[in-house]
């Protein structure tokens, strides 16, 4: 009897265990993206550093920090051992940074939005450089509730989305922040559902998708909440893509949909196999928009039919937006594999690895956003290596650790 | 083999956990719907449930007789194992039978947290990931996303109110006391009293630490087990008499 006791106790502790292994996975990674600028690329690692590169030295495999290039760590305090102390971790950031005038704007999950001065962080000076433009808001310990999307910056506003639970509900609020100061400008009324999205500012009017359903607009300037707003059957899933007052966003239930300012119903909705979890691109009248389904869709943005013969179709689910590469789009998968699609008629080539035929491209997840520059298009792993990967050869060119003892 | 997992075990429970939200009232839809499939896979275990139960009521009638082998062979370890499970053979006792539903229910266990987890997606880590295991079904898509707030609970986030916690605990320790009869021997009466207060406290303090879903389905799961075991074994047992030595010899 003791003995079976014991074992169910060994048992409980065996199942406790695997299930708090199971728990390490829920922790907030991070998948900001890549921007570029010049010859410089700006890099999110999955460990909340902010990298700057430059692309002609990382081509050459040359020590880093080369001058002109810089990482800044963004950390927050953390209290753990039941708030006895507190100790600076790395924070998450999801959004792609935001470059604007030398300046990257970077929002993260733990709540703080930061303006970072790429020649005060190349000198390596403390954060915030007041003099270089530099902020951070909320100023004091204050934070907002978590921010996933990119911030949008238009004129001198950077506006920032973001979502807190309070009574048994989840709101969605917007900030606007001057870019220039800092300075809180306004703060959104409380909007239903969860705001994890990067918002579209079009002609003086903010966009913005929710978890639960809402289409709202705003006025970029007060912040105030416009008369019309779009109730869908189920939540948004994508942040919104706006042109002439029409958005485009993606909805749990499979479908994209392209919505008028001012209707109560959609113009058009096309379904794919799962959800258009990136934000489409709209290039002329066609929508580029990869699926989780493992297609990249083209279609009209006037009525919302297919542009290609055939979808373009991947090895894995597409979790990423496409690149624009001249006529051609970069398309990368979840699981790694890099692409090169004619944006005419929707015929890929997978580009290989160079070690390993069997493997994927990159051989690792990919969830942050790509970027191409000058010819060579740029992938992030979650696994923190950049590869470089030339569209035209359709080969690697070369690859970069971003974890550096 | 991770596949197989999935496939077999996690998606089937997440998309039936989905869909069941999409069912019921938006209000309380997830936390209603693993409290159903907590009672549906507790219907499933009924009869291994049932058996643990005549089981341990069957060890604790033995249990006299097992102390006079126990005094017999005191000193032959091996004569007392041969007779120790010759008593059980008679008496048509598995003294393993107990443990079964307990090693059951942990796959159940494992894959309904990650059901929970994933489809509460508190991160967007987790919602990606979610995409990954639904099934092709327009119940299942338009349930995305689930409401995670039942009561004064978020099932995505660990109980901070203690409330949870001590109803875990206290479930537990009532289910633990209607099992557990006074033993003569005071070493082992002793066991049976730190297993009585050790196990709700493990699993009230695992409920400060996991997520609220898992807690209660752990909660609807104890209420389950006190009203099979007050069904089965014929009243409150063991928590209505004191677990006092004395009280076992006089019960003896």
């Amino acid at each position: 009897m003791k003995s079976i006791r014991f074992g169910i106790i060994f048992a409980a502790m065996v199942g406790v265990a695997v299930l708090s292994g199971c728990m390490s996975n829920q922790a907030p990674q991070g998948f900001s993206g890549i921007v570029s600028n010049g010859e410089t690329l700006y890099v999110g690692s999955a460990d909340g550093r902010i990298l700057a590169l430059d692309t002609k030295l990382r081509a050459t495999n040359a020590a880093f920090p080369a001058p002109g290039e810089w990482e800044y760590s963004i950390t927050h305090e953390s209290r753990s051992g039941f708030g006895c102390s507190a100790s600076q971790v790395a924070s998450t950031v999801y959004g792609t940074p935001v470059l604007n005038d030398g300046h990257l704007c970077v929002a993260t999950y733990e709540g703080r939005v930061l303006m970072l001065d790429a020649g005060a962080r190349s000198d390596n000076s403390a954060f915030p450089q007041v003099r270089s433009g530099e902020w951070i808001y909320p100023r004091d310990d204050d934070r907002l509730g978590p921010v996933v999307g990119s911030p949008t910056i238009v004129g001198d506003t950077v506006y920032v989305c973001s979502s807190v639970t309070e009574k048994r509900r989840t709101y969605g609020t917007v900030y606007a922040i001057d870019r220039l100061y800092g300075d809180e400008l306004w703060v959104s009324d409380r909007l239903d559902g969860k705001l994890w999205v990067t918002p579209a500012v079009v002609d003086g009017v903010l966009y913005i998708s929710t978890y639960d359903g809402h289409l709202y607009a705003l006025d970029a300037v007060t912040g105030e909440v416009q008369s019309w707003s779009y109730t869908g059957d189920v939540g948004f899933v994508s942040s919104p893509v706006v042109r002439d007052d029409v958005i485009y966003v993606a909805s749990f239930d499979r479908q994209l949909q392209a919505v008028s300012v001012g209707s109560a119903t959609p113009d058009w909705r096309f379904e794919g196999g799962n959800w258009f979890w990136a934000t489409p691109l709209l290039m002329g009248d066609v929508l580029y928009a990869p699926c989780l389904d493992g297609k990249m869709y083209a279609l009209d943005a006037n009525d919302g039919s297919p542009v290609w013969g055939v979808p373009f179709e991947a090895s894995g689910a597409l979790a990423t937006p496409p690149v624009v590469m001249g006529n051609q789009l970069g398309v990368v998968t979840k699981d790694g594999d890099v692409y090169v699609v004619d944006v005419e008629n929707g015929r890929g080539t997978r580009i290989a690895n160079p070690d390993n035929e069997k493997a994927t491209t990159c051989n690792a997840e990919v969830v942050a956003s790509p970027a191409y520059h000058d010819g060579t298009m740029f992938v992030r792993t979650q696994t923190n290596v950049l590869w470089a990967i030339d569209p035209v050869a359709r080969s690697v060119e070369y690859t970069f650790e971003l974890d550096m003892e | 083999m991770a596949n197989l997992w999935n496939v077999i075990i996690l998606r089937p429970m997440l998309n039936g956990l989905v869909a069941l939200s999409g069912l019921l009232p938006e209000a309380v839809e997830f936390g209603l719907a693993i409290i159903i499939f907590t009672l549906v896979v507790r219907l499933a275990l009924t009869p291994v449930t049932i058996r643990q139960t005549k089981s341990t009521k069957a060890m604790q009638e033995l249990q006299p007789k097992m102390k006079e082998l126990q005094k017999k062979y005191a000193k032959n370890k091996q004569k007392l194992q041969q007779e120790t499970m010759k008593l059980y053979k008679e008496a048509g006792v598995n003294p393993a039978g107990c443990m079964w539903p307990m090693l059951i229910q942990f796959p159940v266990w494992i894959a309904l947290y990650q059901s929970i987890m994933k489809t509460l997606a508190t991160t967007p880590e987790n919602l990606l990931d979610l995409a990954q295991h639904l099934y092709a079904s327009d119940l299942v898509y338009g349930a995305i996303p689930v409401n995670s707030h039942f009561l004064w609970l978020d099932l995505g986030q660990p109980d901070g109110t203690m409330i949870l916690a001590i109803l875990v605990g206290g479930s537990m320790w009532v289910q633990q006391k209607m099992t557990t009869a006074p033993s003569p021997d005071p070493r082992q009466q002793q066991t049976n009293q730190m297993m009585l207060m050790m196990m709700p406290m493990m699993f009230g303090l695992f409920t400060l630490m996991f997520p609220s879903g898992l807690p209660l389905f752990w909660l609807v799961s104890n209420l389950i087990g006190i009203g099979t075991q007050y069904w089965v074994g014929g009243g409150w047992g063991n928590l209505k008499r004191s677990a006092t030595p004395a009280a076992a010899a006089k019960a003896k």
